[in-house]
């Protein structure tokens, strides 16, 4: 059995080696890339801070939403470094509670519209005619709507709510990914591989799922990547709106909606939220123009 | 193809698209959880009241038989009307979208006047300190919160310098003393047509903020689509061949190329014009700006369906006309499109 | 014999990369005359574009003189101000280009290019423009001037967008054309047209042609001189029938006996074995020597002079003139 099975071992062994000769280099180029170090940094120092939140700050019941009026509209100080807002809550421990939202509706929003988009991306490129027809000009009318416009309308149909934000979101934007992953799909579909596969009796849906699918991973990666940062705005606008996580969960949009009432004689209450979305949905817009030119060899080789 | 079979297709396309749209804006109103002919009635409805309302909306036919009413009814350019007021919303929207349009204008109008010359003097001048600083303007443009980059301004420009106000279309003393004729109902246009000076210098200063917030999307956008066509541009050959007959770099930079670089850079532009309609909302609940953007967000707290759905065909509609002017605009900028 | 109207004198031109600093001219030196055709020939990669680029000051950047003269009508243009020497590009010294659908910009008409053109160099209003840019593509051969001044470049075939580019040239009363390779990209039927049209036009005009290209067939039907550059260096120069019948650097005789001939045939065709030096160590002595069957020591350690061996034929070998001839 071993013996039969070993070209086909040695083959997959040394296209996985180029594979990752290939990642090998695109690591390098990463390090040397130093703005796209530190956008990696700050991500994670955020992700790190939502993650952990209950263990970085004095004041946990307070991120989560409990008031303490006794100290309310402070100023930043040694003992709330941000400052609390109009009910007397730490401004930190709030923004450090509110990545918990902020941060995984931008992931979320992202896998949703991956895992939706992919597959229909994939089956329109590969089978053609009808269904690729049908489903093209399902996405045109999806992508002819503004994406905000509908988002705001879809969550206010489903009513407001972080998860019905998230799934509002979703339904905007995986047409993109459907785009993509056809355009990918139907290059790959004339690659000799594919076509070898197909040739012996490969079922289809393992050709899509073992040839196609893996190939098309990489852009869609990179895609995603400069997505999530849009992502984290869009759900933002969605809470600053009233259309996301409810009060008492904290929430970055929500925070700066709230400060912005008392905006003129507290700044900080909205000045440090907002900061957090711009430095977050900032780092990765970077780190996704940077992906974006290691992945691609050209561009990798000419920023050397 | 021809040019007229090519702009044929276009409409085609639009009129379907535009048809597909008016579906799915139906169908999200109606998966509403909450019953419209309650809201219609209004606070503490009886049973009676409610089945009333319902048979006077039609809500009580079939779906399908609902839609066709309600296409029938857009193609008569009526809207419906708002369950919280009563009133047509095509009568709403008359006062609202000049307001937005005009908001819109205007940011549009920055973004190409400061997009379009900083990404073509960043693609001539690549790698040099222009270039690193407006291609950080261009990539922090794009990932400020534009709620929050608002009310910075407002802090700076009112709430420190004095300069600017804080919000609104204009000045109670000016509804008061000067007040405008409406005309278009774009401000700036009425108090030029009339001569208003006061009321126009007013209307100008409470525009900039606003304008300029909702622009810094489109301002990145542009900024970044312009300089990485232009980087390609500048290394055809018609770059150098335009440098050999002696012509100053400005006509080069400005006209040979840019014309060129002009259709991914209008692409781009069309597209920023669709968000800022829908970014228009955040800019004008934070400046108070009497638009489209507070109308839908009052509507969103009254959950007052009809409007959000109007609101959204609007747009869409407006999008899907962007996109079909766009088309046409670049077989008039490069001849070479129809034969692709 | 007459003035020059160009004369290059050591033109030198680094280009500074990553890997260091490549030298595409090491001291090109040669006189271009009043109503003559110089052909620069050699492989690519020999510097010949360059020379045209710089003789534009249009050496593409990381590219950069770094010396040498270049003096049209005994001024030298490379310390003449920039706004100058713009002026007289594209005025008394213009340039066409190997591709001409690529040189011409695709989103404008013939006319509108023509006229930014025209109106830079003189001062005269839109109609004077378009009837000058009429005028000039008649004179060129084209007909119906009219109406190509309304079209696309894209709508023009090969050999025509090559008529423009020269009309476009000569609008502005052009005394010197540096054209580079402006027969390679189009059909054979065509390049003969094209290179009738520039010996007609010295004719005519007594314009003087800077005929940059690879293909010695070219330079034998128009050029009255060729200078032969090797490696960023002339390494032989002299009147077209010289070079032909009395060749002497080994390097055009390579070039020569590379030419497919009829006469030849059977024969397996020459090639020179080699490849041309890497530019960013050229080696010592003469540039040709690791690639000349006749080196010898003195080839390795000193680079050869361009000495005049008969009447206006010069060659730069140490197997000619000094020491050898002795």
């Amino acid at each position: 059995m071993t013996t039969l099975l070993r070209p086909f071992l040695e083959r997959w062994i040394r296209e996985r080696r180029s594979q990752l000769e290939e990642y090998r280099l695109m690591l390098r180029a990463f390090g040397r890339d130093w703005l796209a170090v530190a956008s990696l940094a700050i991500i994670l120092l955020f992700v790190f801070g939502a993650v952990f939140a209950p263990w970085l700050t004095p004041y946990p019941e307070q991120g989560r939403g409990e008031p303490n009026v006794l100290e309310k509209f402070l100023p930043p100080s040694w003992q709330h470094p941000l400052g609390t807002d109009n009910l007397g809550r730490d401004v930190l421990a709030r923004i450090l509670f509110g990545g918990r939202t902020s941060l995984s509706i931008g992931f979320l929003v992202v896998i949703i519209a991956v895992a939706i988009g992919t597959p229909l991306g994939a089956l329109a490129g590969y089978f053609g005619g009808w269904l690729d027809e049908a489903i093209m000009r399902l996405t045109d009318i999806f992508l002819a709507f503004p994406s905000l416009l509908l988002a705001i309308a879809i969550a206010a149909a489903l009513g407001p709510s972080f998860t019905n934000a998230m799934i509002a979101v979703a339904l905007t934007w995986w047409p993109w990914y459907t785009r993509l992953v056809r355009a990918q799909t139907l290059s790959l579909r004339e690659r000799s591989f594919v076509e070898a596969a197909r040739g012996i009796g490969v079922r289809e849906g393992t050709v899509i799922l073992r040839h196609i699918l893996p190939n098309v991973m990489t852009p869609v990666l990179v895609q995603a990547t400069m997505d999530i940062g849009s992502a984290i705005l869009t759900g933002a606008a969605m809470s600053f709106i009233g259309l996301g996580a409810q009060p008492p969960t904290p929430d970055w949009g929500e925070m700066v909606n709230l400060g912005r009432i008392y905006f003129i004689n507290h700044p900080w209450l909205a000045t440090f939220p907002g900061l957090a979305i711009f430095l977050v949905s900032l780092s990765f817009n970077l780190l996704g123009d940077s992906i974006r030119d290691i992945a691609d060899p050209r561009t990798r080789r000419a920023a050397r | 193809m021809k040019v007229w079979e090519y702009i044929l297709r276009r409409l085609l396309l639009a009129v379907l698209v535009v048809f597909g749209v008016s579906v799915v804006t139906f169908f999200i109103a109606r998966v509403v959880p909450s019953d419209p002919a309650a809201l219609w009635v209004g606070p503490r409805p009886s049973p009676d009241q409610i089945a009333a309302a319902r048979v006077k909306l039609g809500l009580d036919r079939p779906l399908y038989i609902q839609y066709f009413y309600y296409l029938g009814n857009l193609l008569r350019g009526d809207l419906g009307v708002s369950i919280k007021t009563h009133q047509p919303i095509v009568q709403d929207l008359r006062a609202y979208l000049p307001a937005t349009l005009e908001l819109v204008l205007v940011g549009m109008a920055m973004a190409v006047f400061i997009g379009i010359p900083l990404g073509v003097l960043s693609a001539a001048r690549r790698n040099r300190l222009l270039d690193h600083f407006s291609r950080l303007i261009a990539v922090a443009a794009v990932s400020i919160p534009t709620f929050w980059l608002g009310l910075l301004l407002q802090l700076i420009f009112f709430g420190q310098l004095r300069w600017l106000p804080i919000g609104g279309r204009v000045s109670i003393e000016t509804t008061l003393y000067q007040p405008i004729q409406t005309v278009t109902g774009f401000y700036l246009v009425d108090t030029l047509i009339t001569r208003n000076w006061p009321a126009f210098w007013d209307a100008l200063t409470h525009i900039i903020l606003p304008a300029f917030t909702l622009a810094t999307y489109a301002i990145g956008l542009t900024i970044r689509m312009t300089r990485s066509t232009m980087v390609e541009v500048l290394q055809e050959k018609y770059i150098v061949a335009a440098r050999a007959a002696g012509l100053p770099e400005r006509t080069i930079l400005f006209r040979l190329a840019l014309k060129n670089a002009l259709v991914p850079t209008l692409t781009v532009l069309a597209l920023s014009f669709v968000y800022s309609l829908t970014g228009a909302i955040l800019v004008e609940v934070i400046f108070s700006w009497p638009g489209l953007g507070s109308y839908v967000t009052s509507a969103i707290i009254n959950v007052d369906f009809p409007v959000i759905i109007a609101v959204t065909l609007i747009v869409t509609v407006f999008y899907v006309l962007i996109n079909l002017v766009l088309d046409l605009v670049q077989v008039a900028l490069d001849p070479r499109v129809v034969l692709k | 014999m007459k003035e020059p109207l160009i004369s290059v004198r050591d033109l030198r031109v680094h280009f500074r990369t990553y890997a260091g600093v490549v030298h595409a001219l090491n001291g090109v030196s040669f006189d271009l005359y009043p109503g003559e055709i110089l052909g620069l020939v050699g492989e690519t990669g020999c510097g010949k574009s360059v020379t045209g680029l710089a003789l534009l000051g249009l050496v593409p950047p990381p590219g950069e003189v770094v010396g040498g003269e270049i003096r049209y009508r005994g001024q030298n243009l490379l310390s003449l101000p920039p706004a100058q020497w713009q002026a007289l590009r594209g005025g008394k010294i213009a340039m066409i280009f190997q591709d001409p659908a690529a040189a011409l910009n695709p989103v404008f008409t013939v006319g509108e290019q023509m006229e930014l053109v025209i109106r830079r160099h003189r001062r005269m209003g839109r109609d004077a423009a378009r009837r000058q840019a009429a005028e000039v593509l008649r004179s060129v051969g084209m007909p119906e001037p009219e109406r190509i001044l309304e079209t696309y470049p894209h709508e023009l075939s090969g050999g025509m967008q090559q008529r423009v580019m020269i009309a476009m040239a000569l609008s502005c009363g052009a005394e010197v054309l540096v054209a580079d390779e402006p027969t390679t990209a189009l059909d054979v039927t065509i390049q003969a047209q094209i290179l009738d049209l520039l010996v007609d036009l010295k004719r005519t005009r007594g314009l003087s042609i800077l005929l940059i290209t690879h293909n010695l067939g070219v330079v034998a039907e128009t050029c009255d001189r060729v200078a032969v550059l090797y490696a960023g260096f002339i390494v032989e120069m002299g009147p077209t029938g010289a070079i032909f019948q009395a060749v002497k650097h080994p390097y055009t005789q390579g070039l020569l006996a590379a030419i497919p001939r009829p006469s030849r045939r059977g024969n397996p065709l020459q090639a020179i074995p080699g490849t041309v030096p890497d530019g960013l160590q050229p080696p010592p002595g003469c540039l040709f020597h690791p690639r000349c069957p006749f080196a010898w020591d003195r080839c390795r350690q000193e680079r050869p002079a361009l000495l005049e061996v008969a009447d206006g034929h010069q060659v730069a070998c140490h197997l000619y003139g000094g020491e050898a001839a002795r």
